[in-house]
């Protein structure tokens, strides 16, 4: 059995254990590492349980889950028809929701609203006006400030519903034509974030987007849209 | 490890609504597994069959044992059936001998575990969900997770071995070494 408590860090470097396996460490400190572990059973224990769940990790990424909403619906005779589950139902609806809001960002209704400069001090480049997707009515913006590696994304919303259970909101950048996205970050309860988005990334999406994911370990967009804007 | 999975299985034999949370938990993980298995517009067809089987067999179920396990066995074996049937017109006898050996079990038994990782991963604080997150699924490295989170390198760090440790406690990693 491998040691059940975790040693101190503050005398072995095991935050620096993962990036070890990756080989990101810088060689300086990689040899500093390598040289602890050749001495210290402790690290070499702690290193054994990272290897395995890393593997784990890795191959659980690699291995292709269907995505829910292509789950045929379930023809048992006997099991009681009901409700689909709530993950699936509600990420079959938003699907129509995602195409009509593509359709939107293609005839461009939502947009860029203008370069402002608050008088605050950040310049602000691009303000996005953010609507809602039925059935969902909210509204927000999502504001670009400053430049280069620095800019930031301040996100406003107002009217959403608070989430049910341990569900929560989160912030997107889409490109709409090739369906390419990633997450900016979770959108706090209050409906206000501010998220750091270097321009050299945001520069690769036309589209902000807002949605409702389940607390479920899945790093993949739910598909439950419930606000769009175009940045362009 | 106490899965959701193992709270659905603890309901199976005498709860019919189990079954369809049964479906909606472990569905994407059975029709996945099974597109390895059976040519990709057939694999629903083999999915269905799978449910129905869990259905009838449940009451031999045993809810100490892992459902995803269970399930995937099943999954299985109905997709070998379906290859059997299917075999004399199209499918080369190597492929029917993967499904059925060796290698056959070992995938079933990758997805098994895949799933308890991916609800473990679930039952970490967001802090370290995230890194883990981004870094596996995401295949970010941690300076590109720090960049994309706005936090500084070292907090990518702890977060990544913290979450790595609190894994491998949820896991039963320790008492598998």
């Amino acid at each position: 059995m491998i040691g059940s408590t975790v040693p101190e860090r503050d005398e072995h470097p095991l935050d620096d254990l993962p990036a070890l396996l990756s080989g990101e460490l810088p060689p300086a400190r990689d040899a500093q590492v390598g040289e602890h572990l050749a001495g210290c059973d402790t690290c070499r224990r702690e290193l054994a349980v990272v290897a395995r769940v890393s593997s784990w990790l890795q191959d659980a990424a690699r291995l292709p889950f269907a995505e829910p909403v292509e789950l045929p619906p379930l023809r048992t005779p006997r099991a009681r028809r009901r409700t689909r589950s709530r993950r699936w139902a509600g990420r079959g609806r938003p699907l129509a929701a995602a195409a009509a809001a593509a359709a939107v960002l293609a005839g461009g209704a939502a947009g860029l609203v203008a370069l402002l400069d608050r008088g605050g001090g950040e310049q602000v480049t691009a303000t996005v006006a953010l609507r809602p997707l039925p059935p969902v009515a909210a509204s927000g913006t999502a504001t670009m400030e400053g430049h280069g590696a620095g800019q930031r994304m301040v996100v406003d919303v107002h009217g959403l519903p608070a989430p049910p259970g341990r569900a929560f909101y989160e912030v997107w950048l889409l490109d709409p034509a090739s369906g390419r996205m990633v997450a900016v970050g979770v959108l706090p309860p209050d409906g206000h974030g501010s998220f750091n988005v270097p321009a050299q990334v945001a520069g690769g999406y036309q589209a902000v987007d807002v949605s409702l994911e389940p607390d479920d370990g899945n790093p993949a967009h739910s598909k439950d849209s419930v606000l769009r804007g175009s940045i362009s | 490890m106490e899965t959701p999975a193992a709270g659905i299985g603890a309901r199976l034999s005498d709860d019919p609504a189990a079954l369809e949370d049964c479906y909606a938990a472990l569905g994407p993980m059975v029709l996945g597994y099974l597109r390895r298995l059976v040519p990709r517009d057939e694999a629903e067809d083999v999915l269905q069959r799978t449910f129905v089987e869990v259905w009838r067999s449940r009451a031999r179920y045993d809810p100490t044992r892992s459902l995803e396990a269970w399930v995937l066995g099943i999954a299985r074996k109905r997709a070998i059936d379906h290859l059997r049937r299917r075999h004399a017109e199209i499918v080369p006898i190597e492929d029917l001998r993967e499904v059925a050996g060796d290698d056959g079990r070992a995938l079933a038994d990758r997805y098994a575990r895949a799933a308890q990782v991916r609800d473990a991963l679930q039952r970490l604080p967001r802090e370290q969900r995230e890194v883990l997150a981004l870094a596996y699924f995401g295949d970010c490295t941690q300076v590109e997770v720090s960049e994309r989170l706005g936090v500084p390198l070292g907090t990518v760090k702890a977060r990544t071995f913290r979450g790595l440790r609190r894994l491998a406690t949820l896991l039963d990693v320790e008492a598998t070494s």
